[in-house]
């Protein structure tokens, strides 16, 4: 341990920073962080030179938190892996189905949308012709 | 209680990851089933937050441990962990499903990321979420091995010497490169809060 501060004592300032933010990442994995205990090693560190790092971690520590998969995808796949045979690609239309559902909607709207004016761009002769022989009438 | 995974006097569930991959390896898929256990969250938070959206996550997921699955036969422990491997496996699917797509999607903020916290004021909660979805666009336009670092650091929560096994690196230089990450995201962080970055001082590279 002391063989190991003072290495830390020798080498050169930027060195030292990278080890003390090393120790402090380290210390925000775990129970608490007490920032003066953290940099009392380092003697060529200041608190005050290291607070905007040091809080860029304490940010990355809150947010960057553990996302948990489905538990249907994870037995689908146990299955998958042990029993079945690797899925295919996905096609298109089944990308579409596992689209979150506002997604979903604005496409079908989308969709709806086109086709109405196509059909209605195809169908304008027969329109035309029917109002040119209303008003004939 | 948790039922003993047990097949043939193999107690699967105590065993070590190598003595799971040697018995993987000789055609027992109960072994790989429990490797599977250990390292699918892992490898989806990991895939999760490279991507950014969980149908993709799902995606390359599966591909990584049916790819596992066909090379395990190839797999020698020669230093390299098997967690390492797997999430080699990973960093290379994820790296050719951004090189195929030709994209950098922002991570959303969504439910389930969200649900880490406990603001009970609105303007609380709108405020956090405004400084985590910056937070997150910023890692996302970080080099994609600064993301790597972050990610096994803070969501997997691995050591210097495990995250240096995985990236190929020594501990020093992971220490190197986590330092160096930081201070592009303060400076980053800086300019997108408004503010003047921070004029850079010669001592300690600050």
């Amino acid at each position: 341990m002391s063989f190991d501060l003072f290495n830390r004592r020798t080498h050169r300032p930027h060195r030292q920073l990278a080890e003390f933010l090393a120790d402090h990442a380290d210390a925000l994995l775990g129970e608490s962080v007490d920032l003066d205990r953290l940099i009392a090693p380092y003697d060529r560190i200041a608190i005050d030179q290291v607070e905007g790092l040091v809080a860029v971690a304490e940010r990355l520590s809150r947010s960057l938190v553990d996302v948990k998969p489905s538990d249907l995808f994870v037995e689908h796949l146990r299955q998958q892996l042990l029993y079945g045979q690797e899925p295919e690609r996905r096609t298109w239309w089944q990308r579409l189905r596992r689209l979150p559902p506002r997604t979903q909607l604005a496409a079908g709207i989308g969709g709806a949308t086109l086709t109405a004016g196509v059909v209605l761009i195809a169908s304008r002769p027969f329109v035309m012709d029917a109002l040119t022989s209303w008003r004939e009438r | 209680m948790t039922r003993p995974n047990t097949n043939g006097g193999r107690a699967y569930a105590e065993a070590g990851d190598a003595q799971l991959v040697e018995w993987a390896q000789a055609d027992d898929p109960t072994a790989f089933g429990e490797l599977y256990t250990r390292y699918v969250q892992k490898i989806y938070n990991y895939v999760y937050y490279r991507t950014g959206n969980h149908h993709d996550a799902e995606d390359l997921t599966s591909r990584v441990f049916f790819r596992a699955l066909g090379h395990i036969g190839h797999y020698n422990d020669r230093g390299v962990p098997f967690s390492a491997w797997l999430y080699r496996i990973a960093h290379n699917l994820v790296a050719n499903w951004h090189r195929d797509r030709g994209r950098q999607k922002i991570v959303p903020l969504d439910e389930t990321i969200m649900s880490g916290h406990g603001f009970s004021a609105p303007e609380a909660l709108a405020e956090s979420l405004e400084e985590e979805e910056m937070l997150l666009r910023s890692i996302r336009e970080l080099p994609p091995d600064r993301q790597q670092l972050l990610i096994l650091k803070f969501v997997e929560r691995l050591s210097n010497a495990e995250i240096g096994a995985i990236m190929n690196r020594t501990e020093g230089a992971i220490k190197s490169l986590y330092h160096r990450t930081l201070l592009s995201l303060r400076d980053v962080l800086e300019n997108q809060d408004g503010s003047e970055p921070r004029p850079r001082r010669r001592r300690f590279g600050l």
